[in-house]
């Protein structure tokens, strides 16, 4: 029972990665693949400083602030390069947050990893169990995904959505292009690396392979699968494309098998949705027509 | 005092000089139109001076600012704005969503209002801001189709979407990419010069980049002739069509 | 001291050599038809699938080398077919190319790791011959990697500028849509510069099956290798993308040299990540105008 709490949580936590992604790469279309990164940067972030005395609440907004700034560092050539090139630059700076991540060996202990993490401790309660902790995680994807879902369909989101799909037209009536990406960027990879600080919890233990270029792959399936500008997708993507590997693992394969299967699916996924299914699984989120009819009932 | 004024503006590309020098001023509340061959690099010109592209060399002046390498975003802040050839549009968005995203917005709240405005889970636009894109849809002619997904308007619908959103910017003076482009004879003369006209009885100033002479002749008050990039005459309608070396480079030979 | 350089230098240029030949056809492909062909990753693997396979039938390595084209042409023209042609023919955005592109390079990377369990094959079991020159040590392998690039780079560069595909090539990736309304037939140059990069990569597989052996996960290194350098080259630059794959070969092998092992990696994307970041053009990037679409 403990194992389906496991898998619960890390759901959780991954649908949050997912929705973030989907907010920067489904709406905006900026195509950022370096999910992983962010949300190590958070885990880390959480470890380091929950070992060091500190109480879990700050530590998670430490995360964000780190997120955000580092953020930054992606958005420069973001708003330079407007290319595919992105992704690339991306991927690269993944693989060097995850050499950093292995090479600094003193602050992150390489592939050794940090041990001892203390579990969370809110509002005196401790979040010992598999089960508490799992409980949390359900209290916060929904905030987050609410925040997201709040963003996104602000003006600003709207106006995200409006640059991803022609950038030159959002400009022509005076969208600020590079300001709502660099915010895009803010906010999604900030609340990445927040799931990251909670994700350090999960056990007493991390290190940097849960933060490779793969992790990050898995992020996108994610998005891609539930479908690219889809949030309610994310979520459901996440619960899939979790779930399955360990319903494998059941089935008797082998930990290394599995592995190997569950990039397998991650390529079929990409493929076979965006090739059949190029709004994803969930199909067309919200029809202009019902948009409309809300707005303009509005208006009376 | 001209309301746009560009000064020696020159842009190459590689080796090629497509814009060379060139200068010219626009007065207020009129419509002016440039002509000229293909490639004789109208549309740069319309890049360089609503800030997609960087000249070379050479000033553009707004309201006698300089306006030379501000970003387009903040050229419509200031009152210039332009439409695309091809038309562009958002898509998915239905037409009065189209132009409510150009609304022009208040500009107290600061940058991060759009946040905040517009708590509702379904819509950020406010009220106000959906009257104004109704107001504007209907000068346009469009009020019927308003709920229409853009993508399944006609050509000469998505262009009125197009130019209501210009209007819904505010802006002053407004650069139109073509505005003939696509339209059959009928379309023109019942639809895109009666707009034309009330766009500039309503006080907005309009510069058409055009191939389309009838359009030329009909609305334009001043045409400027350009050729390989450089300015070869300004001057009326008539004058400009009736002058027969620019008839032969115009048309070829 | 000077010694170990030099022959660092050197093989680190093999490398770089080696690199080019896979690194001219995805940027080949990537100038003319705009794919960012990251499952090229996949058709060099295949490739050396089949080239594992033909040695291990006691085969020799030519017909290996024959093997390893032919899978590579036919799996290039599959993805074209199957893939790329009918994104082409619903206008998705190059992202969407691209994601779908890096998903088929999981499906053949995957596969390849499972048919093959994490193997790695040498292509030959005796030791390469050698001579020295100098404080240089040269290994056959080094000469056929050198001749190989050049033989590549000068059929590509005759390619380009002494037939009418490459013409109508060149006509492709300096303006697409007046290319296209001259009558291009892209479908076709598809179909040509897909099955050119499958002769490549059967190529570069054996040189590097001589070299460090077939691997399983090759795929992901040249891909990326590949893609960096198109991208450090410049936006529609072979000759950038060639320069960029081998000084990318040297300093994989020279940065050992002043940096501990376990820092290469690092310093290397970071050199790679802050080049990136810092021109975005790269080496010979043409100016693309954004606004151009």
């Amino acid at each position: 029972m403990d194992y389906v709490f496991l898998v619960g949580s890390s759901i959780c936590i991954y649908a949050v990665l997912g929705v973030c992604l989907n907010l920067i790469f489904g709406y905006g279309n900026i195509g950022v693949v370096c999910s992983a990164s962010f949300f190590g940067i958070g885990a880390y972030t959480s470890a380091l400083l929950t070992l060091a005395g500190w109480n879990f609440f700050p530590t998670m907004l430490v995360a964000i602030a780190v997120g955000a700034l580092l953020s930054m560092v992606i958005s420069l050539p973001a708003l330079r390069v407007h290319w595919d090139y992105l992704v690339i630059i991306t991927i690269a700076f993944n693989i060097l947050m995850y050499q950093t991540m292995l090479n600094l060996q003193d602050i992150t202990g390489g592939s050794f990893g940090i041990r001892d993490i203390p579990p969370i401790e809110l509002f005196g309660f401790l979040f010992k169990t598999r089960l508490s902790y799992f409980l949390l995680t359900l209290v916060f994807a929904p905030l987050c995904f609410l925040a997201v879902r709040y963003v996104a369909n602000s003006m600003y989101g709207i106006s995200l959505m409006a640059i991803g799909e022609d950038e030159l037209a959002a400009k022509s009536i005076g969208k600020n292009v590079g300001l709502h990406k660099i915010m895009a960027m803010a906010i999604g990879m900030s609340l990445t690396a927040a799931a990251g600080s909670l994700f350090s919890h999960q056990s007493t233990y991390i290190n940097c392979e849960s933060f490779t270029l793969h992790d990050t792959v898995l992020v996108l399936s994610i998005m891609i699968v539930g479908g690219m500008g889809n949030l309610w997708g994310s979520i459901v993507g996440a619960f899939i494309l979790v779930s399955l590997p360990e319903l494998l693992k059941f089935v008797g394969m082998s930990s290394s098998v599995a592995f190997r299967v569950r990039e397998l699916i991650f390529g079929l996924a990409i493929v076979l949705v965006l090739m059949l299914f190029p709004k994803g699984i969930m199909g067309k989120e919200q029809p202009a027509e019902g948009r409309v009819k809300h707005m303009l009932k509005q208006k009376s | 005092m001209p309301l746009l004024q560009t000064v020696d503006l020159t842009k190459s590309f590689g080796g090629i000089r497509a814009v060379e020098r060139l200068s010219l001023s626009l007065g207020d509340s009129q419509i002016t139109g440039l002509i000229g061959p293909n490639g004789a690099g109208k549309s740069t010109v319309f890049n360089l001076i609503t800030g997609f592209l960087p000249p070379d060399a050479g000033r553009v002046l707004f309201n006698s600012k300089d306006i030379t390498r501000h970003s387009p975003h903040k050229l419509v802040e200031l009152g210039l704005a332009r439409c695309w050839q091809g038309v562009r549009l958002f898509n998915n968005l239905a037409a009065i969503e189209n132009v409510a995203m150009a609304v022009k917005r208040p500009s107290k709240g600061g940058r991060f209002s759009g946040l905040i405005i517009g708590w509702t889970p379904i819509s950020g636009f406010s009220r106000e801001i959906i009257e104004k894109a109704r107001h504007y849809i209907e000068m346009v002619g469009l009020a019927g189709k308003s709920r229409d997904v853009v993508a399944d308007l006609s050509f000469a619908e998505r262009k009125l979407v197009s130019i209501a959103m210009l209007l819904a910017t505010e802006a002053k003076l407004l650069l139109l990419d073509e505005p003939a482009s696509g339209l059959d004879a009928k379309s023109l003369t019942r639809t895109m010069f009666p707009l034309l006209f009330k766009l500039a009885e309503a006080g907005r100033t309009l510069f058409l980049v055009e191939h389309n002479i009838e359009l030329v002749k009909e609305c334009c008050k001043k045409v400027f002739f350009m050729h390989h990039g450089a300015l070869l005459a300004e001057g009326t309608p008539e004058e400009i069509t009736r002058d027969s070396e620019l008839k032969q480079i115009y048309f070829g030979t | 001291m000077t010694d170990l350089v030099l022959s660092l230098l050197f093989n680190g240029f093999v490398v770089g050599c080696r690199y080019l030949v896979a690194v001219l056809f995805f940027t080949l492909v990537q100038t003319s038809i705009e794919v960012i062909h990251i499952a090229y990753g996949g058709v060099i693997v295949l490739a050396g699938c089949a080239a594992f396979i033909t040695i291990k039938l006691g085969l020799p390595i030519w017909l290996a080398l024959l093997t390893a084209m032919l899978s590579g042409v036919v799996l290039s023209t599959v993805m074209e077919l199957v893939i790329y042609r009918p994104l082409r023919r619903k206008q998705a955005s190059n992202m969407i190319v691209m994601l779908v592109s890096l998903g088929m390079l999981y499906i053949i990377q995957s596969s390849a790791d499972l048919i093959l369990g994490g193997l790695t094959s040498r292509l030959r079991p005796e030791m390469a011959l050698s001579f020295s020159l100098g404080p240089l040590v040269i290994t056959d392998a080094a000469i056929w990697t050198m001749i190989g690039a050049t033989v590549v780079s000068i059929s590509l560069l005759f390619l380009l500028y002494g037939t009418s595909i490459g013409r109508s090539l060149r006509a492709l990736s300096s303006n697409r849509q007046l290319a296209r309304s001259a009558g291009i037939d892209v479908n076709r140059l598809a179909l040509v510069v897909f099955s050119l990069s499958g002769i490549g990569a059967g190529l570069f597989v054996i040189l590097e099956g001589l070299d460090l052996g077939i691997r399983a996960y090759m795929g992901f290194d040249i891909a990326l290798i590949s893609a960096f350098a198109t991208i450090i080259g410049g936006f529609g630059s072979l000759s950038g993308a060639a320069l960029a794959a081998v000084l990318i070969g040297m300093a994989k092998d020279t940065f050992p040299l002043y940096f501990a092992t376990v820092w290469q990696q690092l310093l290397l994307y970071l050199c790679i990540f802050m080049f990136m970041l810092a021109k975005p053009r790269g080496f010979f990037g043409r100016k693309v105008w954004k606004a151009e679409l």
